[in-house]
């Protein structure tokens, strides 16, 4: 397997749309935080909308990782049409008939497709924490010590959704049969995690305002934190995380990921290819 | 004689309609397996079979005498080569960085092994060129895909329609590669073409596939029989008509079938009726014919070869 994902990355690294990615995404990681300094160029506009938090740079850097943000869809789409291309120009034969097993391929996808995906997001979100810091604090208190920890520990959650990003993408590329149907999945998909994210949250928010409404709140609360989608509202969000965060942060994207590689390995291992 | 393929009963479904039906077929090692059929015969999902891009509906088949059914099959995949329809070949890549993503996969180290499959195809001008495979001609592309199936220094390669998009320069020259790897490193070949005439310039044996039924396997001997010129005599005295001829004719191909006397090949009609006459034999009918591969095929598929 070793060969097989050596000769993966590659091609992939031969293939000028991963340099096209990093350019897009060192673009939006100028782009987003000199849009922030258009909007809210004096601190008292901050204020006054209570933005404060929101134009900080670690809120920039962890929103980075948003799967509905600019690269959180630009670069899983390129990511396919990249990936793809060994389904395309039928070298994935080259794979089977060099004795390869349908299983040691579809891993090997998956391990090239986190290592880009985690390259380019992390790429796109240490550039914007670095645009971002030019302008803004780190955070209105400042980066101390204590904050060193759970920024750490808030990347690792990052690194658990982008392998859930991965997976699903791996599971996409394995079982469909073109191209356009691998792309359209993954924008719905995304979409709707976070269209789901947004509408849990709103509804929660109106109903909060009538009393009576604790246990349907309590609902719409524990379907917003299980929703990947809505992970850039717990992850990086605060400055410490309960027991309670890391399991509603952890669980849904690990099961997440087991089912994508599960369906996708069986599908793939059924799959006729061209 | 080792044998390379077997394959028995393979069949390929799908939903309803059998692609592949029950084929038996037999590959040994050093045969050039020509392998015939009209298109959507059957050829290229029997290779998509053997090559295990799809899996059978039912039968089986083994590689190397390993069953596609064990767990080693992927170990003895690795010792073949293949071209399925296209060449598979990455074509935003150079030849070089193509047949060094090959190398990658196989685990191959040594860089003088591209100059050498590319020298082998009579592509060596490309080892230095950047150009991307995407601005090759077809002919071109076919050649980089034999490349490609060559660095691993197959045992067996299956080639499907390996002459398509060749100019007749280009035919001549995979014909002769083909013949040669075939003669100097012992590589057993499954050609599949429909154009029959290439084929039996190279193959030693042929399987024709019709609707993904196999219906003949035969060597090319046997063909060679089955399509040259044969002459049926019959006389009132088949034994005596057969002792005279094979007493002027030792070496010819001669048959006593029910028709009468059957002689192949080539002869001179006029001097060998001259002396079975003179011999006292007396002779009731002379009836003449041949056949072409492609005649013989078209026979075998059902096909009115006098439509």
């Amino acid at each position: 397997m070793t060969k097989l994902i050596k000769a993966d990355f590659t091609r992939v690294f031969k293939d000028k749309l991963v340099l096209i990615m990093a350019i897009i995404a060192a673009a939006f990681s100028l782009i987003t935080p000199l849009l922030y300094v258009a909007i809210f160029s004096s601190s008292e506009s901050l204020s006054e909308f209570g933005f404060e938090n929101l134009v900080s740079a670690k809120s920039q850097f962890f929103q980075s990782f948003s799967i509905g943000n600019n690269m959180g869809l630009i670069a899983p789409v390129l990511l396919c049409i990249v990936l793809w291309k060994d389904f395309s120009y039928g070298t994935i034969r080259n794979k089977i008939i060099a004795g390869n097993s349908r299983t040691s391929i579809f891993m090997s996808l998956f391990t090239v497709c986190s290592a880009l995906t985690l390259g380019v997001m992390f790429l796109h979100a240490f550039l914007t924490l670095g645009i971002s810091l030019i302008f803004f604090d780190y955070q209105p208190g400042g980066f101390t010590a204590n904050d060193f920890g759970y920024f750490m520990v808030s990347i690792l959650f990052e690194i658990v959704l982008m392998l859930f990003i991965s997976a699903m993408l791996t599971w996409l590329l394995a079982s469909m049969k073109n191209l356009g149907l691998v792309i359209v999945l993954y924008v719905a998909i995304t979409f709707i995690l976070v269209m789901v994210g947004s509408i849990v949250v709103a509804i929660a928010e109106i109903m909060s305002l009538t009393p009576g409404n604790e246990q349907t709140i309590e609902v719409l609360d524990i379907i917003s934190r299980i929703n990947v989608g809505n992970s850039t509202l717990y992850i990086g969000a605060g400055d410490t995380y309960t027991l309670e965060d890391v399991l509603y942060i952890l669980i849904p994207p690990t099961v997440g990921i087991a089912g994508f590689l599960g369906m996708g390995l069986i599908q793939f291992n059924k799959k006729d290819l061209k | 004689m080792s044998n390379i393929l077997k394959t028995t009963g393979l069949t390929k479904k799908y939903k309803r309609h059998l692609a592949v039906n029950g084929v038996d077929m037999n590959i040994n090692r050093g045969d050039i397996y020509g392998f015939v059929g009209e298109n959507g015969s059957g050829k290229t999902t029997v290779i998509r079979l053997i090559t295990g891009l799809i899996s059978p509906y039912s039968g089986e088949f083994s590689l190397f005498s390993v069953s596609n059914k064990s767990k080693d099959i992927g170990k003895a995949r690795s010792r073949i080569g293949a071209i399925v329809e296209t060449p598979s070949i990455y074509l935003n890549m150079s030849a070089f960085d193509n047949l060094k993503m090959q190398s990658t996969l196989l685990g191959i180290k040594d860089e003088g092994k591209i100059l050498s499959v590319l020298t082998d195809v009579g592509l060596e001008a490309l080892y230095k060129d950047k150009k991307k495979a995407a601005n090759f001609s077809l002919g071109m592309r076919q050649r980089l895909g034999i490349a490609m199936a060559l660095m691993g220094d197959p045992e067996f390669l299956i080639l499907d329609e390996p002459m398509n998009g060749l100019d007749p320069a280009g035919i001549v020259d995979i014909r002769e590669l083909i013949l040669r790897l075939n003669r100097e490193r012992n590589i057993t070949f499954l050609i599949s073409s429909h154009i029959l005439t290439e084929l039996s310039l190279v193959a030693t044996k042929y399987g024709i596939i019709s609707k993904g039924k196999l219906i003949k396997e035969i060597t090319s001997e046997e063909l060679h029989n089955e399509c040259t010129k044969t002459t049926v005599i019959t006389s009132d005295d088949p034994q005596k008509l057969t002792e005279v001829v094979k007493s002027f004719l030792p070496d010819a191909n001669i048959q006593l079938v029910p028709e009468g006397l059957k002689i192949i090949g080539e002869l001179c009609l006029n001097s060998v009726l001259g002396k079975i006459i003179n011999e006292g034999v007396n002779i009731l009918t002379i009836n003449s014919s041949e056949t072409s591969f492609e005649e013989y095929y078209l026979s075998l598929i059902g096909g009115a070869k006098n439509d």
